[in-house]
């Protein structure tokens, strides 16, 4: 096993780099200039915008820049904006926390209600509850996420005033009120992102369940006298459960990704809209921090699910 | 030998047997299909859809353009069914015009991502070997590239040129589809591939290779049909996607022009309105729920009927 | 609104003579398009310039401000209002105003960095960190206009307890000028020949020319005083690499607390601010990020923060949210002006690598009959009425305000001449309506930044050009690309590789009319041999508007200045060099228990912040 995750891992890397190269390709054709600004005064001469743009390594050839970018990466050095020149790393980690509170709580929450929905659903199937079940998640992940987050706006801010628009970190509070402050300003975001996962999750379960469920083992476990909970749980949820286990592992990071519009439209100051602020500003070395922290996570999420999948399942071993 | 009388209809002669229609597999899928109700429900829908888009523009009344302050955000009414937006602007024809577009978007996109997704897999389920592994990363690589802000970025450096060289409808019709084709074909690799692999060890395949059956024949003929129920299904949830990708786009900002009403682009310039004229907002966004409801009922039925497991 | 038929030197007379009060004097005068520190010279030169922010309003002729209440708030201490949220949907990403342009920057900066003097609504000088304001009764303002001697408060520290002197200003200016700090505030220090220190409060600035305008730029964000102390050791190149870009010291109300780009700024109060029993508020809070909707919603309706900025929002939208009645819109007029673009180049043609080259003359643009249709194709007032509301005034001319600059001339709105002047001009209409001439098509691109009330105001004059026989594509360009300017950026608006565009041109201040003017000298066409960083961008060509030009630039008189600029005005709107839409008032959004913003339009929305207080 472990050779299997040794050699997944060492396989990994140059996937990793395929990947930065892309980007840092596609970043760098991309029009726009960080010192567009400059550029506009017709006070500063052009001379002085090319020992800018010479500083920052801007008119190297792409390939020159991108062993640059590459050789600080790997010395851990991710580079600094050519906004303010923060270091990148702390730009993300500002914002990290706030997207893994955000996507953590609505992922955990869509796992709350899709588990035993999808259970139960699998388990009557055809019966009314199923019918609902599934009408739900069908409903839940047609709906575009900017639709749900505009309509819950009207209804929540506009027209009820409980929550508020604007996501702040900042709130002036202690104990339980700090908790309830929080949980006000994030309940948007979260109740968006956790219906949309929580629909997809539930199809996704009751589809597994529903394989097990009419496999000779459960019969068996029935005949045997087994109480139904535990002929379920104990016997057919925990086997359904391996395919749902590293499909969520591969999910996590396009929820990454999908999370971008919910930020951008509740102000969310997460890594998402992070990105489109320096996409907008042409900010390569922010830009390919947080794309290659995303395609850090992609790789991770993918050798995690393949080996929970090994783990899970006695029957596959990896050589 | 009897008399040539007509035989009564359920005795089992050659004579009935012949005039019964052949019960092919194709036959079979669509009676399971016609049994599943939300499926059929969205079939219709679809297509009422797809109906309206194409011939309403030309038959309902209202330019999508006429600018009239008289009539600006009216709720929906029995000259605006839709109601108007704040241009006065008449809605549901600007629906119906934006409809053309993301569905249009949505099937050929799809149609892209198949034809290359169906082709890589095949080769690779095919061919086997190194060629297996060397696709096989090239799609692992790409589906691990983030999409949206790919998209972003794609977007922003290729549409001018686009629209520079074949004007802008078009230029920006083709970028949104190969861009939105482009990254949805790996699943659709990685399914085909997959049942290539079991098809290639099956039986029915050993002897036909042992005929002598060219390659070519053999992967168009046995193993493609065996894998297309798989696609089918994926094709259509794909177009889900796309129709929703594209509706993100748009809703970005990026995309067609800003007076080219896709449902997206409504959504956008709705959102301002929230407080006034929450209709605005409904409308667009109810017409992308629906088409991609419909659509994944589309696909649940076809998966329900396209399952070889499921007893008939 | 069209302006009678006076001059400027009537407008002096009746004021002198007590018949017009110093508001209406003064609303005129900005309704002309004359800018404040010129209106201030005239001020100056009828005797009497400075004076504390006064608030008495009159319904004058031109309500350009909504009048603010007057302030009867008198503390007894520092401190103790509690935090004050405030709301910027643009995030500031840098907090030092020399080395960005944005004004969600310089804003940002606001809160911790002062100038020597601004400007309030009614274009009075208000000394901030200057003891006085120089005149030349007191011997600190030469008659010449050619040197200024600033005398500095006293007692003024920065955040890090180092005393305020003379030694920072003269520091300021050799920051911005350097070549190698490539300030994007240089451009207000140009006109500076020296500036040396007289003693630790004194500061002597002299001019390369004498000029009018001699407050910038001590007035706006291109003067705020920068410590040098902190500042010295990131000289020229390394001036971006100074900490103190995200950790400002300055001289400000608030000190900084924590800055998350993009997102955040929080400030707590300083201790040892210049002005007694200020600043009210504790803490400030500028968040970022959004659109203008919802941060308009944020303070009108659910009153989560008590000030937004910058509310690009229709009209009817915000009065809408106005009825909450949590909180109160806030215009104020500056100068901003949003504008249509005629291309007198051909962008379709490429020459030599460049487009829209003075090389290729516009196939109709350059007659002056399809200007003038094209000009009378243009519904201002609807668009005024409709979108703007009273955020906007429909402008008529380019230099709008003050109103001692505007001409008597009015732009009418007229299909039926538009329609009559393409026909005599040779453009008949195809089988499709489309005019055409000699096999060409009247097919124009127009293009402007990605905003709802830019889309809508395209749809409504496509509409119109639709109607006299002009096909018409739209392009939005988002935000960031269309102003940022490199030179390999095509989408940008100083490239203008589009027949028609349309954008907002801001103020430098109150008195800048030669700074303005430049963008329509031949001199400053915008090419690729100048990397299209200059600022003609039209690429308008005349000998007459550069005679005039000369003509302002060396005359001091303040209101022989304002003749010649009536005339530039007029002589671009004969031309059709350009079409005026709107004059933008910036629109602002306060609590209804948030006192004393006395917002102005040539200064930042923060300028008055140590007096903000909450009831």
């Amino acid at each position: 096993m472990t050779k299997f995750i040794l050699r997944r891992i060492v396989i990994s890397i140059p996937t990793l780099l395929g990947i930065s190269l892309v980007l840092f390709a596609i970043i760098s054709l991309a029009p726009g200039d960080p010192f567009g600004d400059i550029a506009l005064n017709p006070n500063v001469p052009p001379e002085v915008q090319q020992k800018l743009r010479q500083q920052l390594g801007l008119d190297d050839p792409v390939y020159v820049r991108y062993v640059k970018w590459l050789t600080s990466l790997l010395r851990g050095d991710w580079g600094v904006s050519f906004v303010n020149r923060a270091q990148v790393v702390d730009l993300i980690w500002q914002r990290l926390p706030t997207t893994i509170f955000v996507l953590g709580t609505a992922y955990l929450l869509a796992l709350l209600i899709a588990l035993p929905v999808g259970i139960i659903s699998a388990v009557k199937q055809y019966s009314l509850w199923d019918n609902l079940a599934t009408t739900f998640a069908f409903l839940g992940y047609s709906l575009p996420t900017f639709f749900t987050g505009l309509l819950f706006i009207l209804v929540f801010t506009v027209k009820l005033r409980w929550l508020p628009e604007v996501y702040t970190t900042n709130i002036e509070a202690s104990g339980v009120n700090y908790l309830l402050e929080v949980l006000r300003h994030a309940a948007m975001p979260i109740m968006v992102l956790a219906l949309f996962q929580s629909a997809e999750l539930t199809r996704y379960v009751r589809s597994s369940v529903l394989d097990v469920i009419h496999l000779d083992y459960v019969r068996t476990a029935r005949a045997k006298g087994l109480s139904e909970p535990r002929v379920v749980l104990v016997h057919a949820v925990r086997n359904a459960l391996i395919p749902v286990v590293t499909i969520m592992a591969l999910q996590i990071p396009a929820i990454f990704t999908g999370a971008l519009i919910t930020e951008q439209i509740f102000r969310v100051p997460g890594i998402g809209s992070l990105l489109i602020a320096s996409i907008n500003a042409h900010d390569t070395p922010v830009i390919m921090g947080i794309v290659f922290t995303y395609a850090v996570l992609v790789v991770t999420f993918n050798l995690i699910a393949d080996v929970l999948y090994g783990v899970l399942d006695p029957r596959i071993t990896y050589s | 030998m009897t008399t040539r009388a007509a035989p009564a209809p359920d005795a089992l002669t050659l004579d009935t047997l012949r005039a019964r229609r052949p019960r092919t597999l194709w036959n079979d899928a669509w009676r399971q299909f016609r049994r599943h109700r939300p499926a059929m429900l969205g079939l219709s829908v679809f297509l009422f859809f797809v109906v309206a888009v194409v011939i309403g523009p030309s038959v309902w009344h209202h330019p999508i353009d006429e600018i009239n302050f008289a009539a600006r955000k009216q709720a929906p009414s029995l000259s605006h069914p839709f109601g108007t937006d704040d241009l006065g602007r008449d809605i549901l024809a600007r629906i119906l015009q934006g409809g053309r577009v993301s569905l249009s978007v949505g099937v050929v996109a799809m149609l892209i991502a198949v034809t290359i997704g169906t082709t890589i897999g095949a080769v690779a389920g095919y061919v086997g070997g190194v060629v297996d592994t060397v696709l096989m990363r090239f799609t692992d690589l790409l589906i691990s590239l983030p999409q949206l802000p790919l998209l972003l970025l794609v977007v922003y450096l290729f549409r001018d040129r686009l629209r520079q060289s074949i004007g802008v409808e078009s230029g920006t019709f083709l970028l949104m589809v190969i861009v939105l084709g482009g990254l949805r074909w790996m699943p659709v690799a990685r399914l085909v591939r997959a049942q290539f692999l079991s098809i290639k060890e099956k039986e029915y395949m050993e002897a036909a290779r042992c005929l002598g059956v060219p390659a070519w024949r053999q992967v168009l003929v046995h193993m493609l049909p065996n894998a297309f129920s798989q696609v089918i299904v994926a094709a259509s949830l794909a177009i889900a996607a796309v129709i929703l990708a594209e509706s993100s786009l748009s809703f970005l900002g990026l995309g067609f022009p800003p007076d080219y009403p896709t449902w997206g682009r409504l959504l956008l310039d709705a959102k301002d309105l929230l407080q006034t004229a929450p209709h605005t907002v409904i409308f667009p966004g109810l017409m992308i729920f629906l088409t991609v409801l419909s659509i994944n009922f589309i696909g649940d039925g076809l998966r329900d009927a396209l399952d070889p497991r499921k007893a008939r | 609104m069209s302006a009678e038929d006076w001059s400027v030197e009537d407008l002096v007379q009746q004021y002198k003579a007590g018949s017009i009060s110093r508001r209406d004097f003064v609303a005129r005068l900005a309704g002309a398009g004359i800018s404040a520190g010129l209106i201030f010279a005239i001020l100056q030169a009828c005797g009497g310039g400075e004076k504390r922010p006064t608030s008495q309003q009159q319904p004058g002729a031109v309500v350009t401000t909504v009048p603010q209440a007057r302030s009867t708030f008198t503390p007894t201490r520092r401190g103790g209002g509690g935090t004050v949220r405030v709301l910027w949907w643009q995030a500031p990403s840098i907090l030092n105003p020399h080395l960005s342009s944005g004004t969600k920057d310089r804003d940002g900066s606001r809160i911790f960095l002062e100038p020597l003097v601004a400007f309030d609504a009614e274009a009075n000088l208000v000394p901030i960190l200057a003891a006085e304001i120089p005149s030349v009764e007191k011997g600190t303002l030469d008659p010449g206009r050619k040197w200024i001697i600033w005398k500095l408060k006293k007692g003024v520290t920065w955040h890090d307890g180092t005393p305020f002197t003379a030694e920072d200003v003269v520091f300021t200016w050799q920051y911005a000028s350097d070549p190698e700090t490539a300030a994007l505030s240089q451009g207000g220090y140009r006109k500076i020949e020296s500036i040396e220190k007289i003693d630790d409060l004194t500061v002597k600035v002299t001019l390369k020319e004498p000029t009018v305008d001699w407050t910038t730029p001590w007035s706006n964000s291109d003067g705020l005083i920068l410590p040098k102390h902190v500042h010295e050791r990131y000289k020229g190149k390394e001036a971006r690499n100074a900490p103190a870009n995200l950790k400002p010291i300055g001289t400000g109300p608030y000190k900084i607390v924590e800055f998350r780009p993009n997102d955040i700024i929080i400030a707590d109060i300083n201790p040892n601010y210049h002005v007694e029993n200020r600043p009210f508020f504790d803490r400030i809070e500028m968040k970022g990020g959004g659109d203008a909707p919802s941060a308009a919603r944020a303070v009108l309706q659910t009153g989560e923060f008590d000030f937004a900025w910058n509310l690009q929002v229709s009209w009817d939208e915000l009065e809408a949210m106005e009825k909450a009645g949590q909180g109160v819109i806030l215009v104020t007029q500056g100068g901003s002006q949003e504008h249509i673009q005629l291309n007198y180049t051909d962008p379709n043609v490429e020459i030599d690598g460049e487009r829209a080259s003075l090389k290729a003359p516009h196939p109709f643009f350059t007659d002056l009959r399809v200007r003038q249709a094209f000009a009378l194709a243009m519904n201002k007032k609807l668009i005024v009425d409709q979108l703007y509301g009273k955020t906007g005034e429909v402008a008529h001319v380019y230099y709008y305000t003050p109103k001692k600059y505007v001409p008597d001339v009015q732009q009418e709105y007229n299909l039926d001449k538009a329609n009559r002047l393409l026909d005599e001009a040779g453009w008949r209409r195809g089988p499709d309506g489309v005019r055409t001439k000699d096999g060409k098509r009247m097919k124009v691109l127009f293009q402007t930044s990605v905003n709802k009330l830019r889309q809508d105001t395209q749809a409504i004059i496509k509409q119109d050009l639709q109607k006299i026989g002009v096909e018409v594509e739209l392009k939005s360009v988002i935000a960031d690309v269309f102003f940022a300017a490199d030179p390999g950026n095509p989408d940008n608006f100083p490239h203008f590789y589009a027949d028609m565009q349309m954008y907002t041109y801001t103020r430098g201040g109150p008195d800048d009319y030669l700074d303005i003017f430049r963008s329509f000298l031949s001199t400053e066409v915008r090419q690729k041999a100048n990397n299209w960083a200059t600022q003609n961008t039209t690429r308008y060509v005349s000998k007459e508007f550069d005679a005039l030009y000369e003509q302002a630039k060396r005359e001091l008189d303040p209101v022989k200045a304002a003749e010649l600029v009536k005339q530039m005005n007029k002589k671009l709107f004969d031309d059709v060099a350009v079409v005026p839409l709107v004059g933008r008032g910036g629109v602002a959004a306060a609590k209804k228990n948030l006192k004393d913003t006395n917002l102005s339009g040539w200064a930042s929305n923060l300028w008055w912040l140590p007096y903000w207080h909450r009831e």
